[in-house]
């Protein structure tokens, strides 16, 4: 119990901090345009570029764009927030080193650290989704017991997302701040290959199936699936939700095996190294 | 203005606006610093020295009064000061550190019109003087503390200022190095007549070694100005003491009676140092054996000349630490 | 305004550029974050099209855009917010005292981020015209120089306004070019053409992208001037107007700044 009760405080300090950070520069109002003002351009982008082609025509493939989309931002956000966190607190901060050798766990301040980017990013996706079905009447038929297969999707799903987030983080702790630029472009790599804006199997041949390993592609498939009755990647098609829960659990253990062990060898070669503490900004 | 002074300033006065209130950083400030000298501003922190200098080198405005430097406004006249300055603080970071010295040195150089031949001249001359020409080629994101600052004052003096300000220049230095960097400011200003430095610090032996006059500033307003020995003459009628005494541990020398001021500083082993000055000698034995008294074991004692240190807690009215 | 004072600033922007050409040649991780992962993003966009049916032409679209965002994304990042970074480690202050315009510090960091700027938008072009096998149709060359440098013109001179306008701004420098980034990419039809934005159109047209992406696509391909917004030489009229405009905002908002920093004090606290 103790170690649960250390955890949940752990993880509440840094989830504070994160949340300070993010929102405390503006006022609320300021803030909350700013947090939607991204994400919105960016669904709109897809919209657009959707309806120019498509003639204005609505059919099947817009609700799963938009939820594709309103998934996507979850990904980049978190992944990005919690990889940036280690570059933002060792170079523009300086606490990084101190937050080290407190008896704070470095895993545990990033999840609370990713964690209030993931509640900015639920109040975006949020209204992405909101704003689909009024405007763009974009109809969910959703399967029978979905209140069951949303939630418990829905944090299996989440999970991914920082297990992901650990690596870049990982890979964060090695190299200076110019090569964080990796881990902004990261983002790209999964909207292009987790299916997020159009179906995997758009690319041909071993591009197709890269996606498949990858949690977040399962992720976003199987929400498709539970809100709107189906995905849109081929492989899915005939694969039951609870198959598709399966896959995306086994995934997220393998990763969190391989990513937790990186995740640790990355902060023993930087403490050997003395990164912790460096600054590559002047 | 007078063409032998470099620095004044006129009633001048800086507010801040804060979340509550106003903060009067500097209260009608008048100074005349002279073509030459090297003139100290001494203070703990807080006190204003940094503002004063920020606005003397046309980084911050007045909010009331005037200054002038080198006979040009600070607040009308800005490129021809900035044509005849410099600036250097201690624990400075700037620069590139994908650059290495050499190159950080010579992009500074260029804001200054230097041409490359010059620069590059100055440069080696400089770096050899500071011990750094093998560092030259290294990146200056891997200097250490003591080197970055060496390369910081070069960077300072390269342009050839006839007014130099130093924001604390030793700070967070070795006593090498400080020491180094101390001879070098009494080289430099030898080397040509009629350059100035204006330096900021806290500490109270280098205001001693390298100031012609110090100007003792606290709360934004100049308590003192003199040479060290004027500002030490001041104290020409206070005996001081030093003392070092033993205690036990949970002893707290709370009071001293017949002394008129007394500091207290912790020393190792458990050992206190306590200075005091007193007005009437015969009264060293009662304080004492007072002492004694009051469980303190005196280790030994001296008669000792007053310090900048005297001086400045005589005119502030509280201790200098020199760590604050 | 002497002749020294002119040379003095040409050596100032000399400079400043050196860092950045310096970087590129030493931090090799920009050729793999700056050219190759972000063509990523613009491969995303034009699968969607492919995957949505459109023609060849629009692929282009969205492959030019994304080669152009390189000078937006320079702008804002390392112009824009750049004075207010260079505030953070300390340099804003030693620029300022030193007895030169602050405006030849941005042409230098501007002139020395163009090399790898330019790097990566030719990358992304010759990358995303292989993969998605793109032909372009080469209307009017003199026009498409034309076009394409006044863009740049223009785009560099808002970047040296807003740099001003960040600097007093503060901490919130980060959080603005965050907010100007996709809302711009969306208001200056970066992937789409601008046409299909209507009256709003009218209004991007302010940002230099807008009228500069679009010229490029009309005489770049076949398909561009059906979805063109406005005709070429008007969009190169626009393109004129906008970079004296801007030029002559930067400056006067730079020396605006300047005084208004000087005044409330906020030059060199770091967290401000």
């Amino acid at each position: 119990m103790g170690i649960i009760k250390k955890f949940l405080n752990d993880f509440k300090s840094s989830f504070y901090l994160g949340w300070k950070i993010e929102s405390n520069w503006t006022d609320p109002l300021l803030f909350l345009i700013y947090s939607l003002a991204k994400p919105l351009s960016s669904a709109f982008i897809l919209i657009f570029m959707y309806m120019i082609i498509s003639q204005g025509q609505m059919n099947e493939m817009l609700p799963h764009l938009i939820i594709g989309n309103a998934l996507h931002l979850y990904t980049a956000n978190v992944l990005f927030g919690m990889a940036w966190t280690v570059i933002d607190d060792r170079e523009f901060y300086e606490t990084l080193k101190y937050v080290y050798i407190s008896p704070v766990s470095m895993f545990q301040f990033l999840a609370g650290r990713g964690f209030a980017k993931y509640l900015i990013t639920t109040i975006s996706s949020f209204i992405i989704i909101i704003f689909g079905f009024i405007f763009l009447n974009v109809r969910f038929t959703p399967i029978a017991s979905w209140y069951i297969y949303f939630p418990i999707f829905l944090f299996v799903g989440s999970i991914s997302l920082f297990i992901i987030g650990y690596f870049f983080a990982g890979i964060n702790f090695l190299i200076s701040r110019q090569g964080s630029f990796l881990t902004q472009s990261a983002a790209g790599v999964f909207l292009l290959l987790t299916g997020a804006i159009f179906p995997i199997d758009t690319f041909p041949g071993f591009l197709g199936k890269v996606g498949i390993y990858i949690p977040q592609t399962i992720w976003i498939d199987g929400m498709r699936k539970i809100l709107l009755g189906d995905g849109w990647n081929s492989f899915f098609i005939n694969m039951s939700i609870n198959r598709m829960l399966s896959m995306l659990i086994i995934e997220n253990i393998i990763y969190f095996i391989i990513i937790f062990l990186f995740f640790n060898f990355s902060l023993k070669i930087a403490r050997q190294r003395g990164l912790i503490d460096q600054r590559t900004m002047g | 203005m007078d063409d032998s002074i470099s620095i004044k300033t006129e009633n001048l006065g800086r507010i801040y606006k804060k979340e509550r209130g106003v903060l009067e950083a500097l209260k009608n400030i008048n100074i005349n610093v002279n073509r030459g000298e090297i003139f100290g501003l001494l203070g703990p922190n807080g006190a204003g020295k940094t503002t004063l200098i920020k606005i003397l080198t046309t980084l911050l405005l007045p909010s009331s009064g005037k200054a002038y430097v080198l006979g040009y406004d600070v607040e009308t006249e800005t490129l021809k000061i900035r044509e005849k300055i410099n600036m250097v603080s201690g624990g400075e970071w700037a620069g590139y550190g994908i650059l290495t010295v050499r190159e950080n040195l010579w992009m500074f150089s260029q804001f200054y019109g230097i041409p490359t031949k010059k620069a590059k001249r100055e440069i080696d001359k400089y770096l050899e003087i500071f011990g750094l020409e093998e560092d030259a080629n290294t990146k200056i994101s891997k200097l250490s503390t003591g080197m970055r600052q060496k390369m910081n004052i070069i960077r300072g003096i390269l342009s050839n200022p006839e007014v130099l300000f130093l924001d604390e220049p030793t700070l967070g230095l070795d006593v090498q190095i400080a020491r180094t960097v101390r001879s070098f400011i009494k080289v430099w200003m030898k080397e040509k007549e009629g350059r100035t430095i204006l330096l900021t610090t806290h500490y109270l032996n280098e205001a001693d070694e390298l100031c012609n006059r110090i100007a003792i500033i606290d709360n934004g307003e100049i308590h003192a100005l003199d040479t060290p020995q004027g500002l030490k003459k001041i104290l020409k009628n206070k005996i001081m003491y030093s003392v070092e005494l033993e205690r036990e541990s949970y002893l707290n020398l709370k009071e001293l009676p017949y002394t008129t001021k007394f500091t207290v500083n912790p020393l190792k082993d458990g050992k206190i140092e306590v200075k005091f000055q007193i007005q009437d000698e015969n009264k060293i034995v009662d304080i004492f054996n007072y002492l004694k008294n009051n469980g303190f074991n005196l280790v030994s004692f001296r008669k000792r000349e007053p310090t900048l240190e005297d001086v400045f807690i005589e005119i502030v009215g509280k201790e200098f630490k020199e760590d604050e | 305004m002497n002749k020294e004072y002119i040379i003095r600033n040409l050596k100032a922007i000399l400079g400043r550029a050196y860092p950045r050409v310096i970087a590129a040649n030493r931090e090799y991780s920009w050729i793999i974050a700056d050219i190759i992962l972000p063509l990523l993003s613009v491969i995303a966009y034009g699968t969607l099209y492919k995957f949505l049916g459109a023609s060849k032409d629009f692929l282009g679209f969205a492959v030019l855009g994304g080669a152009m965002s390189a000078f937006w994304l320079n702008v804002l990042w390392d112009m824009a917010s750049q004075l207010y970074w260079e505030k953070m480690s300390g340099n804003l202050q030693l620029y300022i005292l030193s007895p030169i315009s602050l405006v030849s510090i941005l042409l230098g960091m501007s002139i020395g981020g163009m090399l790898a700027t330019s790097l990566r938008a030719a990358a992304t072009l010759i990358v995303g015209t292989l993969i998605f096998k793109l032909d372009f149709s080469l209307i009017n060359i003199t026009q498409l120089l034309l076009v394409f440098f006044l863009t740049l013109a223009a785009l560099y001179g808002l970047g040296m306004m807003l740099a001003s306008l960040y600097l007093i701004w503060g901490r919130e420098a980060w959080h603005l070019s965050e907010f100007f980034q996709e809302p711009v990419y969306l208001v200056s039809g970066m992937y789409f053409p601008v046409k299909f934005l209507g009256k709003v159109g009218f209004f991007s047209s302010l940002i230099p992208l807008t009228v500069g992406l679009d010229g490029l696509r009309q005489l770049l391909f076949k398909e561009g001037a059906t979805f063109g917004f406005l005709s070429v030489n008007i969009e190169i009229l626009i393109l004129i107007i906008l970079t004296v405009i801007y030029a002559l905002l930067a400056i006067y908002y730079l020396k605006k700044m300047e005084y208004l920093a000087r005044k409330e004090g906020k030059l060199t606290i770091r967290w401000e």
